[in-house]
């Protein structure tokens, strides 16, 4: 019996978690190894003008425009699978940034050519602000379901007719303070988008999307958003969640939140996690039941039970969370006894809760807290009911 | 203990453990319960069975790390289980033994047997089996992958590449391994 006779289904199970070295080695057996192994090889593929010691030469440059051609050829695209494209601190007068736009247009090229293409991840830091081409996802990249992008433009799409079907969208222009556009969610299917994670400079982008407030109503697998913004206030981010239905998973990283009028209307009503500021919990609602998760990111026990006492729970308890994460400030443990103890009381199903401790203060270059964990767990050990199994 | 029972129609008594080792036993052990039924195995012969699942006193021609070629000392897992059911490097229990004389008895496993053990461990799901180690370990101790002609010899795989076609297949390992 030779190996022909063993099915290619079989020896493709066997490679399958063969280490990398190994498969190479499959690669060189036969012309069956061969085309077996060719899936694996070229799976992953990550463009960046290396870093060796000729790194910065006109060959080093020649080489990458070289691998971007054997990356682009019809025996290697179609195994593709991944792919990273990256072009970081293109500093001014170098040899990479003279070649940058150049080369980022030949890596690009590539990535048109890998049609089974199903996670890109782009990130560029150009400080020096050179023109560097937009990112376009045609239809050749039907399969790609992943796009994760830094410092990238996204081109729009030359035919509205076509839909990106993204499952997983993160966007962060972390260089153009330019608006997003209101077209921005136009090029996504929404059947296929399950989380969308968005990081822009630009102050008014939540304003970008809400126009199209038809177009946000449709995603409603969009279950996980993520949104890092530098100011917004209650109102916009109001207007901006209450047109995406289907979120269960809220995350908010923001430098400022305005205070302001809170809508009496709930945000995003099917919330079952929520991680960011104690600021958006008058816009939350505590008492649903289907709120689970609470991850607290600023503040500390004090201000989350001034915040608790300030909004009217229906039960005057927070009866389905679950999980709760906060700060404790070092600075306070010795209030932290009946702040915490009252706070905890909000929350008579608790079953996880994290603390993590936090200070600025510094003696000697340490930092002060090192010594007090131990007086929180006393101090816990009093608080927290202890239940004794029999 | 379970009750296997395999295509030539013999019968094993075998430890559950060892067994549940195959997810497809597993499942029908979990799919019928606390019972004395025998367990049909139709794809399975019995002197693959046996290579599968047998406790081995020592280290036997199944148990191949494929290190054929090596007399040097290495570290193996007990033997006190089927090692062709280790869970390999996860397995801590380990002692070090002399290899050559089981490297002869590996030499000695004909082409047919290794594909039927392979086929067996697609059948019974046991990834461990899937002898990927064979491919996996150079004929030198800690050499890494097992060099290209190794892999022909082993399993018996005439090279069809043209010189210019091996040169093609180098320098496209190249570009790969610097992706």
């Amino acid at each position: 019996m030779s190996s022909l006779e063993l099915p290619s289904e079989l020896w493709l199970k066997v490679f399958c978690d063969l280490p990398f070295e190994s498969l190479l080695n499959i690669h060189a057996v036969s012309w069956l190894f061969s085309d077996l192994s060719t899936n694996f090889i070229f799976e992953d593929v990550h463009f960046y003008p290396r870093e060796s010691s000729i790194a910065r030469t006109k060959r080093a440059i020649q080489r990458e425009f070289h691998r971007a051609t054997f990356w682009s050829s019809d025996k290697v695209a179609p195994h593709v699978r991944k792919c990273t494209v990256e072009l970081t601190w293109i500093s001014s007068g170098s040899m990479v940034a003279e070649f940058a736009p150049q080369l980022l247009s030949a890596y690009f090229e590539a990535v048109s050519r890998f049609k089974n293409l199903e996670k890109l991840c782009c990130s560029l830091h150009n400080p020096t602000n050179i023109d560097l081409p937009p990112l376009r996802v045609e239809k050749s990249l039907s399969r790609l379901r992943v796009l994760d992008i830094r410092g990238v433009r996204l081109a729009p799409q030359t035919s509205p007719a076509i839909r990106l079907k993204l499952e997983d969208l993160s966007y962060a222009d972390i260089h153009s303070s330019q608006s997003i556009g209101s077209d921005f969610l136009l090029s996504f299917d929404p059947t296929y988008l399950r989380r969308l994670c968005l990081e822009l400079q630009s102050m008014s982008f939540l304003h970008d999307l809400l126009p199209d407030k038809h177009a946000m109503a449709s995603f409603h697998y969009l279950h996980v958003l993520e949104l890092r913004l530098q100011v917004t206030n209650i109102v916009d981010l109001h207007a901006c969640l209450s047109s995406f239905p289907g979120i269960h998973d809220l995350t908010l990283q923001v430098w400022r939140i305005d205070a302001g009028f809170v809508p009496s209307t709930p945000l995003a009503p099917e919330l079952r996690t929520y991680k960011g500021p104690m600021d958006l919990i008058p816009a939350l609602d505590l008492g649903s039941s289907v709120l689970r998760t609470l991850t607290l990111t600023d503040g500390d026990s004090r201000v989350l039970l001034r915040k608790l006492r300030e909004i009217r729970l229906g039960n005057s308890v927070v009866t389905a969370i679950t999980s709760l994460t906060m700060l404790v400030r070092q600075w306070y443990i010795p209030e932290t006894d009946s702040n915490l103890r009252d706070t905890l009381s909000f929350f008579p199903a608790l079953q996880t809760l994290s603390l993590t401790m936090y200070s600025h203060h510094f003696i000697d270059q340490r930092p002060i807290h090192a010594t007090f964990p131990q007086e929180l767990c006393g101090r816990l050990a009093v608080i927290l009911p202890v239940v004794h199994e029999d | 203990m379970v009750l296997l029972v395999t295509s030539d129609n013999e019968q094993f008594q075998t430890e559950k453990d060892i067994v549940e080792r195959s997810v497809l036993i597993k499942n029908m052990l979990e799919d019928v319960g606390e019972s004395d039924q025998p367990i049909p195995l139709p794809n399975v012969s019995s002197s693959v069975l046996k290579k599968v699942t047998q406790p081995s006193t020592g280290p036997t021609e199944i148990d191949v790390r494929g290190r054929y070629l090596s007399t040097a000392s290495t570290t193996v897992e007990s033997p006190s289980r089927p090692p062709i059911l280790e869970q390999s490097q996860d397995e801590t229990r380990k002692r070090t033994t002399d290899i050559s004389e089981w490297d002869q008895k590996f030499i000695t496993v004909d082409q047919e047997m290794l594909f039927e053990i392979i086929l067996a461990a697609n059948y019974l799901d046991i990834k461990s089996l899937l002898c990927r180690r064979w491919l996996q370990d150079g004929s030198q101790h800690d050499q890494g992958a097992r060099p290209p002609e190794e892999i022909r010899k082993l399993f018996n795989i005439v090279n069809d590449f043209t010189p210019e076609e091996e040169a093609q297949i180098k320098k496209e390992n190249e570009w790969a391994e610097d992706r």
